[in-house]
């Protein structure tokens, strides 16, 4: 974290009070979604005598977010929302992307410090280099400022945990927060969601300022985005590493934002999808991102990896090469079978039929099959050997049948 | 579903409420808490119990005693013997022991009550499986509902989340757990104030677990706060007009009229008595405004969380799969996946390498 050594850039902007890595993240009818770009937050202040709080892409460099800030709100965690007091409709959330989550506590103080206390344009203090307007506050002084005490951390701070997907339902999409002494966490045991030490309990409040009631209202509104929040990446994360060392991926992976968010909008798409949505009048992309769907779709994947789904597939109108490698339990299997009968087969190589023991008898009385048939873990066992080449040969033959 | 199969529920304020409500309670709501602290408990006040829910570990730290006698008489208590359905548990036990006069249980939970009554703690906790309303209510909840499977099969951890509440019953505080042969005593507490004395019980418990395992969060049994606040809404009116009224008294002469409202005689002052009130009805008005989207939303997310997605997850697979890229995109995240484990252990050798 750069304080003060931060990179002074070329067109002699001030440099970042504060600064860190962090994504951002939409809001879309109460439900937050992860954007999986790699970003920099950073506040600087300007020769308008405006505290800046902005985003940037620290891939393409491109700034997104240059938005400056009234009396804004903000609260942390490995998710931080960035609220304003006086416009409750423009929330913005970040997620954290520093590596180590130890210093979310320091950052999301200094960002709140800054915010509450702005460094005043034209202050004496300012370093001789600086463009009018900034004014950088001694090290000393804003350390003081820091470890005051003076904003109300209780108010301030929330840290947040991701929360649905593949959870227990009985926490699921639960609210998730840490204030004072309250607090609940995702039953993972990632490291990136240990609570840091803001959320001590509320036994040592330090003399916060009494709240103010819009303050208390923000902290309400707050606990209606939280219990509605969902954090793909990480919730993903998690799975994946309880769930194998090795790569599988769940459905809620092979769904994740970047997917959706093009399917949603594509007219085609939603058409077909129109009469399965939930009848609440919302859009195909704010279901497929809502927290309940990816719970489903993380249900989903739990079923079908227990092979407990594939009695399910005649009933959505699907052969006994789906059924069998919906059986089996393995979701490349599945995709491969389920592509294969569409008629999507020759896209990746992937079009074979895989499928779990039982797989030969049922392709054969589809008379899809062949010897050759492509094998994933399930047959490998057997016919580890001539799995590659098998793949291949079948992805044609399928082409023509299918086709 | 047969009769003894029960949903694990949301842990949710929404849901609880919803939930509450189909048991046929009225003037009452489940809000979260989020924070110990007395002016976060201040703004849910009434509260009429809380639910406490955590990860279940073998070995809680014991608090307080369990209560023998005669006292079980006037403490509903009913021991979980169903599993999942701990949260209604928690519930049933938390509003069965209120007697706040805002919140009305209606036919269904009065009837429970008077019927269980007479039988001990897990009869009552036996009770709760033949109530075909409860349970139809709580499992219009499953989220399991897009197929029947056994998900403990599936589930790689064996979290057990446990919902226990508090509440006061005559002037002392209670820790009803499903899982306890009866109800815990807590303490002397102060009937009008008793988040007073359960606040140093949270705290010990949330303490005992450290840092890395805390999982739970808090829920309260509050009055119905558009119920609430309709009532300060009327009653900052009638301010706001009787000292319109004494003002117009004041001005036609009628000096003599005894202050039985305790309001000031001096018209400056009670001009200040009506825009205090306005002020307040605005901001009551506002939270009016604020508690009916809440609600509005709670029904959207309701209506999302009772929704069957598989025909939708059915068909966007098939739509994927016929456009070929339903395979590319499990290769895709496959290949993602491993780049991000193979960066990751780069990075934990080269930090390793470093730390040589």
């Amino acid at each position: 974290m750069a304080l003060f050594g931060g990179t002074v850039d070329e067109r002699r902007e001030p440099r970042s009070l504060v600064e860190f890595r962090a994504g951002k993240m939409s809001l879309s009818q109460g439900v937050v979604t992860a954007d999986k770009r790699k970003g920099l937050v950073y506040m600087k202040t300007s020769g308008d005598s405006l505290l800046h709080f902005c985003w940037k892409d620290r891939q393409n460099g491109e700034v997104v977010d240059a938005e400056f800030l009234t009396i804004p709100q903000c609260t942390t965690g490995r998710v931080f929302l960035l609220k304003f007091k006086d416009h409750s409709s423009r929330r913005f959330f970040y997620w954290m992307q520093e590596p180590s989550s130890s210093k979310d506590k320091e950052l999301a103080k200094k960002v709140n410090e800054l915010l509450t206390n702005p460094p005043e344009g034209g202050g004496g203090e300012g370093l001789p280099d600086l463009p009018p307007g900034y004014m950088a506050i001694p090290s000393s002084q804003l350390q003081s400022m820091l470890s005051g005490g003076r904003v109300d951390q209780q108010q301030l701070m929330e840290l947040l945990g991701g929360a649905a997907g593949g959870i227990p339902h009985a926490l699921a999409g639960g609210g998730l927060g840490r204030a004072g002494g309250v607090s609940a966490d995702r039953p993972s045991s990632q490291v990136s969601h240990t609570p840091t030490s803001s959320a001590l309990p509320a036994a040592t409040p330090r003399a916060p300022s009494r709240p103010t009631r819009s303050q208390q209202q923000q902290l309400d509104d707050l606990q209606s985005i939280l219990s509605s929040l969902n954090v793909p990446g990480e919730t993903q994360a998690a799975e994946s590493q309880q769930s194998s060392p090795e790569d599988a991926v769940n459905l809620n992976e092979v769904f994740s934002s970047h997917v959706i968010r093009p399917l949603a909008n594509d007219e085609e798409v939603v058409a077909e999808l129109s009469s399965h949505l939930p009848p609440t009048g919302e859009t195909a992309e704010d279901v497929l991102s809502s927290p309940q769907f990816q719970s489903a779709l993380s249900t989903f994947h739990s079923g079908l990896t227990s092979g407990q789904l594939g009695p399910l597939m005649s009933q959505f109108g699907l052969g006994d090469g789906v059924s069998q490698s919906a059986a089996s339990g393995d979701l490349k299997a599945f995709a491969d079978a389920l592509q294969g009968e569409m008629g999507g087969g020759g896209a990746s190589g992937g079009g074979g039929v895989a499928s779990g023991t039982t797989g030969e008898e049922g392709e054969g009385e589809k008379g899809e099959g062949g010897e050759g048939e492509g094998k994933k873990e399930g047959g490998g066992k057997k016919e580890g050997e001539g799995k590659k080449e098998g793949e291949g040969e079948k992805e044609e033959q399928k082409g023509s049948e299918q086709n | 579903m047969s009769a003894g199969d029960w949903c694990l529920v949301e842990s949710d304020p929404g849901v609880f409420t919803e939930l509450i409500r189909e048991f046929g309670v009225q003037g009452a709501q489940v809000e979260e808490v989020w924070s110990l602290d007395e002016q976060s408990f201040e703004n849910l006040k009434p509260v009429h119990g809380l639910i406490f829910l955590y990860k279940w570990r073998s070995e809680e730290p014991a608090q307080g005693s369990v209560v023998q006698d005669s006292r079980l008489e006037d403490i509903f208590f009913a021991k979980q013997v169903i599993k999942n359905a701990c949260a209604t548990l928690a519930i049933l036990n938390l509003l069965l022991n209120t007697s706040h006069p805002d919140v009305t249980l209606g036919s269904t939970l009065s009837e429970f009550k008077e019927f269980t009554l007479p039988l001990d703690p897990s009869s009552r906790g036996l009770a709760v499986t033949n109530s075909d309303h409860i349970r139809k209510a709580h499992n219009s909840f499953s989220r399991q509902q897009m197929f029947e499977f056994d998900e403990q099969l599936a589930k790689k951890d064996d979290d057990v989340f446990h919902f226990v509440a508090y509440v006061e019953v005559k002037g002392r505080l209670y820790e009803l757990d499903g899982l306890k042969e009866g109800p815990v005593d807590l303490g002397k507490c102060d009937e009008g104030d008793w988040l007073k004395t359960v606040k140093p019980v949270l705290d010990q418990r949330i303490q005992s677990y450290t840092a890395g395992e805390i999982h739970f969060n808090l829920m309260a049994i509050v009055t119905d706060r558009k119920m609430q606040l309709e009532r300060q809404i009327t009653l900052s009116e009638s301010q706001r007009d009787m000292a319109a009224k004494r003002i117009e008294a004041l001005i036609a002469g009628e000096v003599a009229m005894e202050d039985s409202s305790g309001l000031p005689s001096d018209p400056a002052e009670l001009q200040t008595v009506i825009e205090e009130a306005e002020t307040q009805l605005a901001s009551l008005q506002e939270k009016m405004a604020e508690e009916t989207s809440k609600l509005e939303r709670y029904k959207l997310e309701n209506i999302r969380r009772k929704h069957n997605y598989l025909p939708l997850i059915m068909e966007l697979l098939k739509i994927l799969a016929r456009r070929g890229q339903l395979v590319p995109l499990v290769e895709q995240a496959k290949r993602k996946k491993q780049q991000q484990r193979e960066q990751k252990e780069k990075k934990n050798t080269a930090s390793a390498e470093t730390a040589k």
